[in-house]
């Protein structure tokens, strides 16, 4: 007679305790996912942010500047410049 | 019988239970930190997180090297889940010529069947990968330093590999001097993983966080390094030159504005890992001329007044006949006329008057028995003579038969632009490490010359300049104390009149609170031999825009 409530509360611990246990796992690789996630998030925006700084160097670099732009259209600004006033 | 029986089972099983547990006991107890270690090796991973390597910097802030990631393609066949040639279309409209590039090696790959995996030298960027997710295309990241002034300063900055275990590392200039500080600290993550093996973070996990690495912000003015670069190519151009070098300093704190060394044929890719102006021995010539005017003025071997009584004839040394440039004598030639004519014979009898001892003491103030310590890679240590027969003191007088680094040079006239005082060459201003500036220590001055030596010295070489055969290049607007030199190169220990030549042209401008001290070297021109035509040009026409930039 003493069997059947002492078996259940056995079983029922049990229960409890997988129950418990999927969800405190899950929750675990919950977090680690939003933490890799967020990992390869930052690694592209530091990716990101490389190729802006590269793109924004190349393009106020002396030799691009020099490639660009048409010397013989230079004039010699202290010679052109006339200040009437 | 059944009791008997029993009795044996009873026994049987006790015995079997016993071997169980002696064997449980030897597997849980005894092998259980074995065992343990076993499965955390099996379940535990150490994921290394590399540190972002240190940036360069010009005085303006201006990026010289920067990081860039990319990605190397391959392609594996098993995984394909398409025909090659329409992911080869599909490659070709993110990366435009890639089959163009690559045209052999996939040739190759396409026709043979036992080929399953292929990696292309292509980069990739960021953008270009995540537009390919298609099965059997795989990429690996690669790390690349980005010069945005592409080959400016290479000299300077150096250049990366990888050592023996695969590890990035500076080779040459900046890159090498500065490795520790640039390669930053390795970080670490140490914990179980899943199936999929990303590292699960939990109480039991360990991690260090990496460190970047310091940048660097040199002293490099970037005008000015355009300028010396371009105008020293047209010089060893014009002057079919088969290489040159120049230097330019500032002269209270030794601050290096400019510095490159490029050949006729110069590459145009930042590779390499040998500058020419600091690792090259040569003999410095008549630029040598002022520093030894400067000694016998300070150890009062001479004064100002000095007449050269015996310049109407060669200076007769033992079976050595000690004559000038141009085969002719100056009689009675003051000292100003002795550094304006570029005398030699006038040179040999001052040296003589000042003497081996002094001679050797200021040559070591002077820093030239030892490397400058500059913060570069691979300087070479001049060689200093242990036997001095007269004639080699002679000789030394017009800076040949000793030898210098064009940076030890540098410093060695420096030391006249900034009042008689030596300074180190630097080339970093600072680093930055987590936005903390962080300076270098700062560098012991040596006082050499006396006040009155330099306002001497200084007037002597203003004279030079504007009454020698220079006057002409020099612009009216600037002041310019400087000397030009002409030294042959000795082939198996002596001079053949046929001899290549180095020409040179050293000084700084203004005389009085210089802005800075340039040095030019122009090895073996064809054009003229002579320093005053070949390294001076060059010279003046960076101080013009110098003078503008500073």
């Amino acid at each position: 007679m003493l069997n059947k409530p002492f078996f259940l509360l056995i079983f029922s611990l049990i229960i409890i305790q997988v129950i418990f246990s999927f969800f405190y796992s899950s929750e675990i690789i919950n977090q680690n996912n939003l933490i890799n996630q967020n990992q390869i998030n930052l690694q592209s925006i530091k990716i990101k942010n490389q190729e802006l700084e590269k793109e924004l160097a190349t393009l106020s670099s002396l030799s691009k500047i020099e490639a660009t732009a048409s010397q013989k259209n230079y004039k010699n600004l202290k010679e052109t410049i006339n200040l009437q006033n | 019988m059944q009791n008997s029986r029993s009795k044996i089972l009873s026994i049987a099983l006790t015995f079997c239970f016993v071997i169980v547990s002696f064997r449980f006991f030897y597997w849980q107890v005894l092998k259980a930190p074995e065992l343990k270690e076993k499965a955390k090796n099996q379940t535990y991973k150490l994921e290394k997180i590399l540190p972002e390597r240190g940036k360069i910097y010009s005085s303006d802030n201006f990026p010289l090297v920067l990081n860039q990631t990319t990605y190397q393609l391959s392609l594996y066949k098993p995984n394909f889940k398409e025909d090659l040639d329409k992911i080869l279309d599909q490659i070709e409209q993110v990366c435009p010529n890639f089959k163009t590039e690559n045209s052999e090696t996939l040739e190759k790959f396409k026709n043979n069947p036992n080929q399953k995996w292929i990696t292309f030298n292509s980069a990739l960027n960021e953008e270009q990968k995540n537009s390919l997710k298609i099965s059997g295309i795989e990429f690996q990241k690669i790390e690349k330093r980005f010069y945005p002034e592409n080959s400016m300063a290479k000299d300077i900055l150096g250049t990366i590999g990888k050592d023996l275990s695969g590890n990035q590392i500076g080779y040459g200039g900046l890159e090498a001097f500065y490795q520790k500080q640039l390669q930053g600290k390795t970080g670490f993550i140490w914990g179980p993983q899943d199936a999929t093996g990303k590292t699960i973070l939990n109480k039991k996990s360990w991690s260090s966080d990496a460190i970047n690495g310091r940048n660097i912000f040199t002293n490099i003015n970037r005008s000015a390094q355009f300028y010396v670069e371009k105008l020293l190519q047209k010089g060893i151009n014009d002057f079919s030159a088969d290489s040159g070098s120049i230097t330019i300093i500032e002269p209270k704190t030794g601050a290096i504005i400019a510095m490159t060394s490029l050949t006729a044929t110069s590459s145009a890719t930042p590779s390499s890992i040998r500058n020419p102006a600091i690792s090259d021995l040569f003999e410095p010539g008549s630029i040598f001329k002022p520093l030894i005017v400067s000694m016998a003025l300070d150890a009062k071997a001479i004064d100002t007044n000095y007449i050269c009584a015996k310049c109407n004839q060669p200076h007769v040394i033992g079976r050595y006949n000690i004559g000038n440039w141009d085969n002719e004598f100056h009689a009675n030639s003051s000292l100003q006329d002795i550094i304006k004519n570029s005398d030699n014979i006038g040179m040999s009898y001052i040296i003589a008057r000042l003497g081996l001892d002094n001679f050797l003491n200021y040559y070591q103030k002077l820093g030239l028995t030892q490397r400058t310590g500059i913060d570069l890679q691979g300087e070479a240590k001049p060689t200093v003579k242990t036997e001095w027969p007269e004639i080699d003191l002679a000789t030394a007088s017009f800076g040949q038969g000793i030898v210098v680094t064009q940076i030890g040079m540098l410093q060695a006239f420096n030391t006249i632009a900034n009042d008689g005082i030596l300074v180190k060459p630097k080339i970093v201003n600072y680093f930055t490490e987590d936005n903390k500036i962080i300076k270098n220590k700062n560098q012991k001055e040596t006082p050499v010359f006396n006040q009155q030596t330099i306002k001497d010295i200084k007037s002597i070489l203003k004279y030079s300049v504007e009454n020698g055969v220079v006057a002409k290049m020099k612009p009216e607007n600037l002041e310019v104390c400087a000397k030009s030199g002409t030294a042959q190169v000795a082939i198996s220990g002596s001079y053949e009149n046929n001899s290549s030549t180095i020409a040179s042209y050293i000084g700084f401008s203004p005389c009085y609170n210089p802005k800075f001290t340039m040095i030019v070297t122009i090895n073996n021109p064809k054009t003229s031999p002579w320093g005053s035509s070949t390294a001076a040009p060059i010279w003046y026409e960076l101080a013009s825009k110098l003078n503008d930039l500073l």
